[in-house]
């Protein structure tokens, strides 16, 4: 029998346990448990045993979204945080230090208005607005459809920027080569601790609106602290979108990710 | 409240079986939501009740097994429990756990006539 799950099978030929840290929550689902299990049935009730994850449809539709933006040649950043904690100004600064040195495109999550794909487009950046109704979070199938209606250009950058929601966007791969959490200096030091789940996943942290910082009482080594016990692995950045201070960092790090795009879609297409 | 989501999605599959396999209506469905899966139980019922109406889930009793988080001890060398988020070892204090259980969240299983 399998300890793990209880099921009949042996322990042979299916794992529990990931090799090296899983990058996403649905790399971790996926590296799980890949047996399937047969049926028992009784005179009146049959038994169906599944062990099927209830987010399969997702993460399949976000595997077949990487392929997809691999394939454009486009790194895609999925950007999430709480609500106003400017990552639509950090799209529209990033735009203006970046738009002349290669493409920029954004789909833009948001329960409900255009404002801020008006806002991108304003800066000349094409941008496509999914309106979640009800929803709190973008999933792998909203993001499909709206990047089959952007020019995805080789080179480029796909910003996908999430509903502002720090708990349920966490749950969901989008197919994104990277996950950045904006993290402002006006939330307090301890939402790495109280929304543990957006932060273990991410792959950059950036503490915004940093020109703030002297009229607040916010410890800057305490956040870092908190946030390296989620993540420890995390790449950490300070900047301000409104002074421009520390943007260098963000986009030497977009730069960097660019570079290894290229390199693995290079390694793909070989 | 992404629980509803996730709900539908559950809906979905048990949709799907039903075709698959023949059968339409379910009893019980069994689901296993990890203390390190980010799904919150209760909102999970609240939101399969508001959801299940007119479907082929309506009748069936959801079970929930909620087994705990479980991590990997770099200096313990050993699978040690995780239910906090805060990657500390709780035996020797070391940071930097690898979560290696309690994250999933899956259907186990149906029972249906």
């Amino acid at each position: 029998m399998c300890v793990n799950c209880g099921c009949g099978k042996s322990n042979k030929g299916h794992r529990h346990e990931t090799q090296g840290r899983p990058v996403s929550p649905g790399q971790f689902r996926n590296s799980q448990h890949s047996h399937s299990h047969g049926e028992s049935e009784s005179a009146e009730t049959r038994r169906i045993f599944l062990e099927m994850d209830i987010l399969d449809r997702n993460d399949r539709l976000a595997d077949e979204n990487r392929i997809f933006f691999r394939e454009k040649g486009v790194l895609s950043l999925n950007l999430l945080s709480g609500p106003g904690a400017g990552k639509t100004t950090l799209i529209e600064k990033t735009a203006g230090a970046l738009a002349k040195r290669f493409p920029l495109m954004v789909i833009e999550g948001d329960q409900a208005t255009s404002r801020d794909a008006d806002r991108i487009r304003q800066k000349g950046i094409p941008a496509i607005q999914i309106n979640t109704g009800q929803g709190c979070h973008l999933d792998a199938h909203m993001v499909g459809h709206a990047s089959e209606e952007l020019p995805l250009v080789s080179g480029g950058v796909l910003f996908i920027e999430n509903v502002g929601n720090l708990v349920c966007p966490a749950l969901f791969d989008l197919g994104e080569s990277a996950r950045v959490v904006l993290f402002s200096v006006t939330e307090g030091e301890d939402k790495p601790l109280k929304y543990p789940g957006m932060f273990q996943w991410a792959d950059l942290v950036l503490l915004t609106k940093t020109d703030l910082l002297p009229y607040l009482d916010f410890d800057r080594d305490t956040a870092v602290n908190y946030i390296q016990a989620m993540n420890p692995d995390v790449t950490i950045h300070l900047l301000s979108s409104k002074t421009g201070e520390g943007l260098e960092g963000w986009i030497g790090w977009i730069d960097e990710r660019r570079i290894r795009a290229d390199e693995t879609s290079a390694r793909t297409d070989a | 409240m992404h629980e509803l989501s996730l709900v539908l999605s559950m809906i979905e599959i048990c949709e799907e079986q039903a075709r698959l396999k023949g059968f339409e209506r379910i009893e019980k469905i069994v689901i296993e939501a990890g203390m390190l899966s980010g799904v919150s139980v209760p909102s999970l019922r609240f939101s399969f009740d508001s959801a299940r109406k007119g479907t082929i889930t309506e009748w069936a009793v959801l079970e929930v097994m909620e087994p705990p988080g479980t991590g990997w001890c770099v200096s313990c060398s050993r699978t040690v429990l995780l239910n906090d988020p805060f990657r500390e070892c709780p035996g020797c204090g070391h940071g930097g756990i690898t979560p290696t259980g309690g994250m999933d969240f899956r259907i186990r299983e149906l029972r249906v006539r």
